[in-house]
């Protein structure tokens, strides 16, 4: 192979860079479900461009990190200094680039988590690299060893997909929960590797947390979960309440639901309440008369739980659900818990 | 005190519908409109002009049509607008656009902020901001909800991780990406929207930059697009809650809702 590739010339340089690297985050000692879905995709990838899985955290214990290996990884590195201890831009920016620079991995799969949102734009631009953030998917065009990654555009009305094949290292973001994860294996091993970073100077502090909420309004949601009526008293609330945490989602309320207590009338959406245009709108015990259709007939997709097949509802939804609502919402809460 | 709002303008996303059956979208239809989170950045901006005096200065890449949004942020009280446009720039790719953007705020001169939306609603990549802090070498905030302090060479913010809050430091000059929703940005004034069209825009090229085709050259190739699986009404299920549960699971999951 080698003797190929300097027969070849010009090639020897391209090939030069190799190998899948994640960009892994643990938390309390453990590989956050992002990091092992980043590696389950580079395993995956690895193994078509016949390639190593490599993994690169920041300021890990040796045997925290060594997990990595069990989830895929053939070899992890640390990178340890006492300035890494806290996520800070241009600090871990320099170090990751810097290794980055001396192994010449041809893909850096980053998870799409809130300090890598930021993180690898900024490096990509120092590497003079491409990115492809957020993707929803990624397939390979094994011929020219290329990435392809789909994106949502416009909040997910379609999907584009995008390459990078002329820059490396091909560096692309997954959005959490669109790939399968990494399962654990106790009996692979691989290497682990200390690398230690010298300090340098600090620009941003991190004070530490404030008490602030974010003013949410009913017309700006994306989710927006709904009861009405078939929603019998506190306990069964309480259950829609956990299925609006667990889709991050807004609660409202027909106008039947108003006048039961269940909600408060600022929160009632209808023809006399709320007109909105939720990406999801879960309907609870809702029977759907016109005027209350009115306030939600551009919502992208409607999803209706309720116990009367013949509740008009139904026939606006994308998908109906015939039952209890104190049946199914557990049923789905466990379902959503245990992905 | 000097701040820079780097907007883009694109299509209403309000407007914009894909035709799953069709496998097409049709973006034309749709109006163009200044980013939503871009005017989320210039509201905080104009702000800190009420508060402290700065002066916001508004850039944009594009061709012509830009010039309309440029103008609108003009009329929301930014002091002067730059369009960055030619048919180099008009090729180029994210880090070829940071790398303009930071061209021409190099050209402007001292400035103390850059106050950018942390996505745009057409790409959803979150790209820009971080970029042109990188490529001006300076430090960046992400995910900022508000504002709280600027002074002494410094900002302190609100940055908001995972409905998380914390409060961060950061030196000046620095990027500050605004979370989307982070506040209600200010309509135009009525008399600035007639005055707006009165002075004349600087539109710089890539040249002006001192950028080559080569330093623009997009790395980026666009392979197609995808779409989600068409909207059917009326599919009813029964069975075990179970089995429901699993069903609504897998539904949402294929549309990309959870």
């Amino acid at each position: 192979m080698e003797y190929f590739e300097i027969m070849m010339g010009e090639a020897l340089e391209e090939t030069a860079y190799r190998d899948i690297l994640v960009v892994a985050w643990l938390e309390k000692g453990e590989p956050v479900p992002a990091t092992l879905e980043a590696l389950g995709k580079a395993r995956e990838l690895a193994d078509s461009l016949g390639a190593y899985v490599k993994a690169v955290t920041f300021a890990a214990g040796e045997e925290e990190a060594r997990k990595l290996t069990g989830y895929g990884a053939d070899y992890v590195y640390i990178l340890q200094g006492p300035a890494l201890s806290q996520y800070d831009l241009e600090i871990y920016a320099k170090a990751l680039g810097e290794f980055i620079q001396e192994h010449k991995p041809e893909i850096v799969l980053f998870p799409a988590i809130a300090p890598a949102r930021e993180l690898a734009p900024y490096l990509a631009q120092k590497l003079g690299a491409g990115l492809i953030a957020n993707c929803t998917e990624i397939s390979l065009d094994e011929a020219t060893r290329t990435v392809i990654g789909a994106h949502p555009m416009y909040g997910g009305e379609y999907f584009r997909l995008l390459a990078n094949p002329g820059l490396k290292p091909q560096i692309v973001t997954l959005l959490p929960g669109y790939f399968r994860p990494a399962y654990y294996d106790a009996y692979r091993t691989g290497e682990v590797q200390t690398i230690s970073v010298e300090p340098v100077p600090s620009r941003v502090k991190t004070k530490g947390p404030v008490d602030f909420t974010v003013p949410k309004g009913l017309d700006k949601a994306k989710v927006v979960v709904s009861v009405g009526r078939g929603v019998k008293g506190q306990e069964e609330m309480e259950l829609v309440k956990k299925l609006a945490q667990a889709l991050n989602a807004e609660l409202a309320g027909s106008r039947g639901a108003v006048d039961e207590g269940l909600i408060g009338p600022d929160r009632q959406v209808g023809m006399s309440g709320h007109q909105i245009e939720p990406k999801l709108y879960v309907a609870c015990g809702i029977s759907g008369a016109i005027q209350h259709y009115y306030g939600i007939r551009n919502a992208r997709c409607i999803v209706a739980i309720n116990p009367d097949p013949t509740a008009p509802i139904f026939k606006v939804a994308d998908l109906g659900l015939v039952g209890e609502v104190k049946d199914i919402i557990p049923a789905v809460l466990k379902e959503l818990g245990t992905r | 005190m000097r701040v820079i709002v780097p907007i883009k303008q694109i299509r209403d996303p309000r407007g914009v519908k894909a035709d799953p059956r069709r496998q097409q979208v049709t973006l034309e239809e749709a109006e163009l409109v200044i980013n939503p989170t871009d005017r989320n950045a210039l509201e905080e901006a104009l702000v800190l002009k009420d508060k402290l005096g700065a002066k916001v200065t508004v850039i944009s890449i594009g061709g012509p049509e830009v010039e309309d949004s440029i103008r609108e942020a003009w009329a929301c009280g930014a002091d002067e607008g730059i369009l960055l446009s030619d048919e180099l720039l008009a090729k180029a790719d994210f880090r070829g656009a940071a790398l303009a953007l930071a061209k021409a705020i190099q050209k402007l001169g001292d400035f103390d902020l850059i106050i950018a939306g942390a996505m745009a609603a057409d790409t959803c990549q979150g790209q820009l901001g971080p970029r042109l802090a990188a490529a001006l070498d300076i430090p960046c905030v992400n995910d900022v909800y508000r504002i709280l302090e600027v002074s002494g060479g410094k900002a302190r913010v609100i940055r908001g991780w995972d409905e998380k809050f914390l409060e961060v430091e950061v030196e000046l000059p620095a990027v500050l990406c605004i979370a989307p929703g982070a506040n209600v940005p200010r309509l135009p004034h009525g008399a600035r929207i007639m005055n707006s069209y009165q002075w004349e825009m600087p539109v710089w090229k890539a040249s002006d930059l001192g950028l080559s085709e080569e330093d623009l050259r997009p790395g980026v190739e666009e392979r197609g697009l995808s779409f989600p699986p068409e909207r059917v009404r009326g599919r009813v299920s029964r069975g075990s809650p179970e089995d429901l549960a699993r069903e609504l699971v897998s539904f949402l999951r294929e549309r990309h809702l959870i």
